[in-house]
């Protein structure tokens, strides 16, 4: 059976579930954003950091279905200014997470592979680092800009001006407990 | 792929959130949209956007899922998950091909200039050794990416994905009944 990813009541309204929501995956995406940052920036990644990547990027996902249904509780303005950044960030933190799950099935093939076809999977395991490096840094730029452009305080405020924070958004789970899958 | 509808014009601000819950099929209709085109093994944009309209309905069933009768819900994320999961490990072969042919010819390419700067003499591993083994890899995967295709289809075919209409029609239409009863 599937794990519950919100947990409000069946009776909430609209807007406290936009809130509760959007919460949710907010906190769960910049909670992970330091461990993202540091693991890109270097070359090699700690586990806890592809771990935060990966995290990161369920809850930016996440924050961007519940920006698809939410999102005329939002000024115009605020909502595409929101939907553009959140997607943004997806991607880039998409096409670094790609690659580490495409590296390690190659790494994994290549050590149960006969001498010939591990060679050759070396050789493609070497040209995937190099794109891996091409999108680490190009995440590095967009976690970047995100700061510079205090995005986390501005998206906050935005959600703070369109929808208070009341009581039904204090029960939205600190972080969602479904499990992703990991082809995304 | 085709850009999802947006759904939040559909959407009741000042309503329960249940009362928004037929934007959920909305989201399953265009997954539907690409029913057809998997009976094509070759169609592997449209099995992608299926795989993409997967994960908008699965993440929008999450939502609306405090409000919807819990074990249908359940039930129908599970399959919904499992619709995605298969058509992703699929996904995986099929972003591999491109990547190995390129890297085969690529170090098919380079091995002969290493063999032509050294007057012809091979030096190192064997030539075309690489090639040789992504050869080997690539037959490999298309072996798995035609087996993973056949589970699919067979999975799809018994969902059947008609019931998954009238499962979600009835999860969204269940407790607005009890309401008004």
């Amino acid at each position: 059976m599937a794990k519950a990813t919100y947990e409000y009541p069946a009776d909430i309204a609209f807007r406290d579930a936009a809130r509760a929501a959007m919460d949710s995956g907010f906190r769960k995406m910049m909670k992970n954003a330091s461990g993202t940052r540091s693991g890109a920036e270097r070359r090699e990644a700690t586990a806890e950091e592809v771990e935060a990547l990966h995290d990161m990027r369920v809850g930016s996902r996440r924050l961007r279905a519940a920006l698809a249904v939410f999102a005329n509780v939002f000024p115009k303005a605020d909502f595409q200014e929101m939907d553009k950044e959140v997607g943004a960030i997806t991607d880039a933190l998409g096409a670094v997470r790609d690659l580490d799950v495409q590296l390690d099935a190659l790494r994994a093939l290549q050590s149960a592979a006969p001498p010939n076809e591990a060679y050759g999977i070396s050789r493609l395991v070497e040209r995937q680092t190099e794109q891996r490096e091409i999108e680490r840094k190009a995440l590095l730029v967009a976690l970047e800009r995100l700061d510079k452009s205090r995005f986390e305080r501005r998206f906050q405020k935005a959600l703070d001006r369109a929808l208070p924070p009341g009581p039904a958004a204090a029960k939205a789970p600190e972080s969602d407990v479904s499990e992703e899958v990991t082809h995304g | 792929m085709a850009k999802a509808v947006p759904i939040y014009k559909l959407t009741q601000t000042e309503r329960p959130l249940r009362d928004s819950a037929p934007v959920l099929m909305v989201r399953l209709q265009e997954m539907l949209d690409y029913a057809d085109s998997i009976r094509s093994p070759e169609n592997v944009a449209e099995l992608h956007n299926l795989r993409i309209a997967a994960k908008r309905l699965r993440y929008t069933l999450e939502l609306f899922a405090p409000t919807l009768d819990p074990v249908g819900v359940s039930d129908l994320l599970d399959r919904v998950t499992e619709i995605q999961e298969r058509i992703g490990v699929i996904h995986d072969c099929d972003v591999l091909f491109p990547l190995l042919q390129d890297t085969m010819e690529l170090e098919m390419e380079r091995e002969k200039r290493v063999i032509k700067k050294r007057g012809g003499v091979s030096v190192g591993p064997p030539p075309f050794l690489a090639a040789e083994g992504l050869a080997g890899m690539t037959a490999q995967k298309r072996d798995e990416r035609v087996r993973l295709y056949a589970e699919f289809v067979a999975f799809w075919d018994a969902l059947p994905p008609d019931r998954l209409i009238s499962e979600l029609s009835r999860l969204v239409a269940a407790p607005e009944e009890s309401r008004t009863a």
